[in-house]
């Protein structure tokens, strides 16, 4: 067919097109359809839940995790951390009498490390516990990762407040609230394997998420951040942010 | 008009075949596929090529085609159209579907000057942009897609913030303000589709496109404003612009209880943009 790519999406799927979509090619956009079959309430619920950990965030999925919550999510991180970075560098140029200029490395780094963290660690963490023989789930480890960054769109907001001791703490609640949603729900596929290999995969969790919170803090929330060097200091992986 | 040009459509027996509308599938929103026939503009998707001989249909020469009655019928209308802005085409009849607002200007394109295939472009934009301005007007305008318009948009926006930001910084906002206008507007779309939304690819990418202009304005008065306290409210007016603009243009979509996870999207886009614009 000599039609091009604009009509392609000229279809109707208002009703029942997840299960025409089983059957449809990977490359298509229709295949995907499935991973974005949410409401708006299913996914103000997931987010909720993921703030406050207390059920288990696997069963509010309901067996049908989704990616929308992760993509955006994660953008909406990383732009909310844009902007909150360049209103704390404007405090801080206020604070030093100094004229201030936004610095646009912001939004990249938060790009590389956000997209990092939401979608290549949750990776490496599937491919580890496939490998030991988890049976863990692509998607549900890629929507817990990605609902685990909800926390720290209210703590970027927060932490606009140009108290240390503040930011110190909001970072705390942060790193804690989203390292316990991540560990509980994960435990029971890591449980099924052997125990020294569930301890090391733990602990690279762990580390994982402690080096993104130091990185928000140090990259974003600092107090001199607008004279700072581009290299991001050495995160040392410290277990004691959660 | 379409039953004017229906007439002398079956007088010559051209359009006998009635496989070619229904191939396309098309015919609820297309009765009258001879209006493709001008060959001057064949981007849109919708449009087969016309030069593609039909099935049963035995090939004509150049000289008895049955273009110049029938756009001599279709230039009745659109004497008037040339004259003002394409928009009086494309009200002129609700059969008029997708890509087909500039098609129905019968002028001979083909002996025109090019400054002058330059402007018509330039003018369709331009009507565009005022759609955008004032979208109170007609909605079908800009279901005719363009990405001249989008370009514009996105190369002034990235022009002017890159000449504000830090002098080390400049290529690194050109590219990434350009980056973030295209992938971001690619992105929401795909996004509503994956939503199961009723949207054109490109249709969309044009409208998102074009609803930057209130912000485009605004980045344009802020390289001699520089206060914050004028720049603060601008970004907000502007931001709420294009938002509503773009809004009411796909608001046809078909996403039932799942519409805001499709607009939300489009706010974020917006909202950073007319950030950038604040701080820059």
């Amino acid at each position: 067919m000599p039609v091009g790519f604009g009509s392609s999406g000229i279809f109707n799927p208002g009703h029942a097109n997840q299960e025409q979509n089983v059957n449809k090619p990977i490359w298509s956009i229709a295949y995907y359809t499935r991973f974005f079959d949410v409401d708006t309430s299913q996914v103000l619920e997931r987010c909720f839940a993921s703030v406050i950990p207390k059920d288990n965030f696997l069963e509010v999925m309901g067996g049908s995790p989704d990616l929308y919550g992760p993509f955006w999510i994660a953008t909406t991180v990383i732009f909310v951390l844009f902007v909150t970075s360049s209103i704390v560098d404007s405090i801080n140029a206020y604070i030093n009498k100094t004229p201030y200029s936004y610095n646009f490395f912001h939004m990249t780094f938060a790009f590389g490390t956000i997209y990092t963290y939401a979608f290549l660690v949750p990776l490496l963490v599937w491919g580890a516990t496939k490998y030991f023989g988890c049976q863990p789930n692509l998607l549900e480890m890629l929507a817990l990762y990605g609902y685990a960054l909800t926390i720290w769109i209210p703590v970027s907001i927060l932490s606009v407040i140009p108290i240390e001791l503040a930011r110190w703490i909001l970072l705390g609640i942060g790193a804690g609230m989203s390292g316990v949603f991540l560990i509980r729900n994960m435990y029971p596929v890591l449980s099924r394997a052997e125990a020294q290999i569930a301890k090391i995969i733990l602990i690279l969790v762990i580390i994982f998420h402690g080096v993104l919170a130091l990185l928000l803090k140090y990259k974003f929330f600092s107090f001199n951040s607008a004279g700072a060097p581009e290299v991001p200091p050495p995160a040392v992986p410290a277990p004691s942010a959660l | 008009m379409s039953s004017n040009n229906h007439n002398s459509v079956e007088a010559d027996d051209f359009l006998s075949a009635p496989s070619y509308v229904e191939a396309t599938s098309y015919s609820d929103t297309y009765d009258n596929p001879f209006e493709t026939n001008i060959p001057q503009r064949t981007h849109s998707p919708l449009i087969e090529p016309d030069d593609v001989p039909l099935p049963g249909q035995k090939p004509h020469s150049p000289v008895k085609a049955p273009q110049p009655k029938v756009s001599g019928t279709i230039g009745s209308t659109s004497q008037a159209n040339s004259s003002s802005s394409t928009s009086g085409n494309i009200g002129s009849g609700i059969g008029l579907g997708v890509g087909q607002a500039m098609m129905g200007s019968g002028i001979n394109t083909l002996d025109e000057p090019v400054s002058e295939t330059l402007l018509r472009d330039l003018r369709n934009v331009g009507a565009k942009l005022k759609q955008v301005l004032y979208p109170k007007g007609r909605k079908d305008i800009l279901k005719d897609w363009d990405l001249w318009g989008p370009l514009l948009m996105c190369l002034a926006l990235s022009i002017v913030l890159s000449i504000r930001a830090q002098p080390d910084q400049k290529i690194t906002v050109f590219t990434w303000i350009f980056i973030i206008v295209w992938m971001g507007s690619a992105v929401v779309t795909v996004n509503a589709k994956l939503l199961g939304g009723r949207v054109s690819f490109f249709q969309s990418v044009c409208v998102i496109g074009y609803c930057l202009f209130p912000l485009v304005l605004v980045s344009v008065i802020s390289i001699v404003v520089s206060s914050i306290y004028i720049r603060l409210p601008l970004c907000g007016v502007a931001f709420a612009w294009a938002s509503w603009a773009s809004l009411g243009f796909l608001s046809d979509s078909n996403l039932a209880n799942r519409r805001a996870l499709g607009v939300y999207p489009l706010f974020l886009f917006y909202f950073v943009i007319s950030w950038m614009i604040l701080i820059s």
